[in-house]
Parts: structure tokens; sequence; C-alpha cells
């Protein structure tokens, strides 16, 4: 039975832990951190692994038990660990020079964005959830996830055009 | 159509989010409208880029840093703002030390001659110059002093008993002597 539930738990824990921690990267834009809240995410998923009611899939619980991470990490860093710190440059590389300028340029453009944009546009993008996760996810309608995906989308176009009309 | 739906509407093609038949009615309405499909083209490059963007983020600084754990982990673990301090607090405290140290001086005294009985009877030479103090080494000190007369006895304060405090005079006066 142990077994059974071990084998189930980390065949789950592979299947989604890359998209766990692009999500949790997203939130502190820093390796270690997305680790550790990743971590923490799984350790409070196997806690309440037997409180999961059914009820939508299990990888939107778990989007929920990452958000709600996420949301506690906020809260212990203060307003320091704002949504995607914009104006931090991190190292970006390993890829060729335009390419790492476009990088950057669309990372620091989201991370400009209202935090609701931003959030949807994570478990969109990084988190690769549908729309109907997302706003099961954020208690919202689905429509108001395409309008906010679509308007932080916008803002992030109006920036790629900029830049694409500016070189 | 307005730009916005379709940009709208481009947008969940891109991601997936429509079914077949809207994809097909739309993928239609595209190709007759050359500008709406400018716009739905820029939509679907956005998500595209937006996409791939995050991604590669994420892995390139994912690698970055995980490099610099590997190569340096051991400078990360040192507080070396505590070990400032203390490295601080030990040279200043040596420098204190020496200049201290620079400015006295060492007491010299004068030889001093001791004079012990012999206790040896093959010789019977009485009282001798044994050894000047600085010709003398630790343990020539201690057998000089072994051979030194013991301090007397003192009287008890009160007879037939003797206290801490008649031990205590004795053992002065012991030292003294030595």
């Amino acid at each position: 039975m142990a077994q059974r539930f071990e084998r189930e738990f980390r065949r789950f824990w592979e299947q989604t832990r890359e998209r766990v921690r692009a999500y949790m990267f997203c939130a502190c834009s820093n390796a270690t951190d997305a680790d550790d809240l990743a971590q923490e995410c799984y350790l409070r998923a196997l806690r309440s692994w037997d409180c999961f009611d059914g009820k939508g899939t299990r990888q939107a619980w778990l989007f929920a038990i990452a958000r709600n991470t996420r949301v506690d990490w906020f809260r212990k860093r203060g307003r320091e660990a704002r949504l995607v710190a914009a104006d931090e440059v991190t190292h970006v590389r390993e890829i060729s020079e335009p390419v790492a300028d476009e990088v950057e340029m669309i990372w620091r453009a989201v991370g400009n964005l209202g935090p609701e944009c931003q959030e949807t546009i994570h478990l969109r993008f990084a988190a690769d959830l549908s729309y109907a996760e997302i706003a099961e996810l954020l208690g919202v309608p689905v429509g108001t996830v395409r309008s906010r995906l679509h308007r932080g989308l916008k803002a992030v176009r109006e920036r790629i055009e900029e830049q694409d009309h500016g070189t | 159509m307005e730009r916005e739906t379709i940009e709208r509407l481009a947008m969940d093609h891109a991601l997936g989010e429509l079914d077949a038949d809207t994809a097909a009615l739309f993928e239609a309405y595209l190709a007759e409208h050359a500008e709406a499909q400018n716009w739905a083209r820029a939509m679907a490059q956005t998500c595209t880029r937006t996409q791939e963007a995050l991604r590669q983020k994420v892995q390139s600084t994912d690698k970055h840093q995980r490099r610099e754990q590997v190569h340096t982990p051991w400078l990360r673990t040192v507080a070396w703002q505590t070990f400032g301090r203390w490295a601080a607090v030990i040279l200043v405290s040596l420098a204190i030390g020496g200049a201290l140290g620079r400015r006295s001086r060492p007491q010299v005294s004068a030889p001093e001659t001791v004079i012990v009985q012999a206790q040896s009877t093959a010789t019977q030479q009485g009282w001798r110059r044994v050894l000047s103090k600085p010709e003398r080494g630790f343990w020539e000190t201690k057998a000089v002093a072994m051979l030194q007369p013991r301090a007397n006895e003192i009287p008890s304060a009160h007879p037939g008993r003797r206290g801490l405090w008649d031990r205590y005079r004795q053992q002065r006066k012991g030292r003294s002597y030595e």
C-alpha cells in the first residue's frame, strides 16, 4: 500500500516538477529559492494528499498549493519580493546576445505588469495550465483569465514592437 | 471583426484553447482578411516569444546559478563577516601586545649565590657555593630547593589541635622559605 502510494506520488512529481519549479522561479527569479519553494510545495501536497476531493484535476490542486506557497513566501519576504523583480538582470548568457536581450526584455515586460496579469501569464506559460484550470485556481471566470492574459500579452507585444523599431 | 476580437481569438488559437470548428472558421476568416491576419500573426508571435522567453530565462538562470554553487560552495558557507571581525580582533590584540612588550624592559636581577649544605657524606665539604642563578636550569632549581632547610613549624594557636589557620600560616611560611 505504502509502496503503491510512493510510486503514484513519484510519478505525479515527475510529471509536474519542472512546471512547478518554473512557476516558482517566476516568483523569485532565483534557482535556489525556486527549488526550496517547489520542495515546500510538494511537502504540503504530500501531507494533504488524501484531502483532494476529486473536484478538478490533481494538477490544478497541486498548483493551488503552489500558489499558496508562493503567497506565503511573499508574505515572509515582504514587498522586496514583488512578483518577478523587474529590475533584476540575471544572467542569460548561455544563449546568444540578441536572444538574451529579448529574453531580458520580455522578462522585464512581464515583471512590470500588474500582479493579476503577471500571475495569469505565469500560470499559463510557466505552469502550462489551461484557461479552465487557471480560472478554477484563481476563482474567476474563464473570460477574466482570457482578458488578463490578453492585456498582459498586449503590453508585452508593445514592448517587443518598441524594441524591434528601436533596433 | 475588431482588432481586439481578432487578437483574443489569435491568442486562444496559439495557446490551443480553440476547439477544432472554431479554429477552422477563424483560419478561414484570416485567409480572407489580410489586415486581420497581420494582427493575428503579431499576437501569435507574442505568445510564442513570451513562452520561449520564460522557458529560456528559467533554464539559463538555473544553469548559471547551479554552476556558481558547484564551483564555489565553500565560499558561500563561510561567514566572511564573522571571520573578518575575529581576524581584526586578533590582529589588534597582537599589535597592542607587541607595542607594550617592546616598551617594557625585562627585569634583570643580579646573580644570586645559593648556599646549600651538602648532604653527601662522601664529600663532607660543609657549606659550598653550588650554582649562580643564571646558571641553573629548572630541575637544578628544584633540586636546590629541596635541599633547603624546611621552615620551622609554627606553634599551634590551640594547643593539642592543629586548625585550618595554623596550616595556612605554616604553608605561607614554607613558601617564603622557598
